[in-house]
């Protein structure tokens, strides 16, 4: 879940955007569960190693679930 | 408190680093550690980044990568641990992670991901009081570097619960609990 303000959703946004224009920086978004979060890619082959790397995607979810337990600590 | 250790550019990082209060991760490679740090920006999340290898000493190592695979990021292919079919990439920093957390002063992390490309003995060697203290671990083995079973009988030592979450060609991937947590991997 994204718990970070409207603001800071938007200014999130405009720095990807000012990066992506400043520096033509290509990224790819990933999704899990209702986690975004979004990567540099400087080839094709990059963003394929990054989507590879998702591919564990159910770890990813154990760890996330996991971190999110600290709440109740 | 979340460890990355073997952050390769930050897939887990970055999306941990939304709901940890704060992550460390480690990442030897350059230009690894360069992007990694790249993704934390460019996801405006708290984490600190350390550019070394981990392992059970201080000092140095080559960084090895095996000559049947390109040499780019993300391969997750970099290790410490010599290779059969490896070309050297460079000399890099080592240190334990016993070692970093005092010298730097850091929180004790209650969850840490370990993926090494075979050096994971090395890592928990090198951090038993820190990863030791640990809630939980996620360890992904490589099987063709090291005793599957050796692993888990240095977390069973160490009081913790271990179930294999997957397996998957020469990589096996451990959970390994204190006894008493609660959550559940899918």
């Amino acid at each position: 879940m994204d718990t970070s303000s409207p603001e800071q959703q938007s200014s999130t946004e405009a720095q990807k955007q000012l990066l992506g224009w400043l520096f033509k920086v290509e990224t790819l978004d990933q999704t899990v569960n209702d986690t975004e979060a979004v990567f540099h890619i400087g080839t094709s082959r990059e963003s394929r190693r990054i989507q590879t790397l998702m591919y564990e995607t159910d770890i990813l979810k154990a760890v996330l679930e996991s971190i999110a337990d600290d709440d109740v600590l | 408190m979340y460890y990355d250790i073997g952050a390769n550019v930050g897939v887990y990082t970055c999306f941990a680093g939304q709901h940890a209060d704060r992550v460390v991760a480690f990442e030897p490679h350059e230009g690894t550690a360069t992007r990694l740090r790249e993704n934390v920006d460019l996801n405006d999340i708290d984490v600190t980044v350390y550019q070394t290898a981990v392992a059970d000493y201080e000092g140095t190592a080559s960084l090895a990568h095996p000559r049947r695979s390109p040499q780019e990021l993300g391969t997750g292919e970099f290790s410490v641990v010599p290779m059969d079919d490896a070309t050297d990439v460079a000399e890099i920093p080592v240190t334990r992670v016993d070692t970093i957390v005092q010298q730097e002063d850091l929180p004790q992390p209650t969850v840490a991901k370990i993926d090494v490309e075979g050096a994971e003995l090395q890592v928990l060697d090198g951090g038993e009081e820190t990863l030791y203290s640990c809630r939980e671990l996620f360890i992904e083995v490589h099987t063709d570097h090291v005793d599957v079973d050796e692993v888990i009988s240095r977390l069973t030592d160490a009081g913790f619960d271990v179930t294999t979450l997957k397996e998957r060609g020469n990589t096996e991937f451990l959970w390994a609990t204190t006894p008493g947590a609660e959550s559940s991997p899918q």
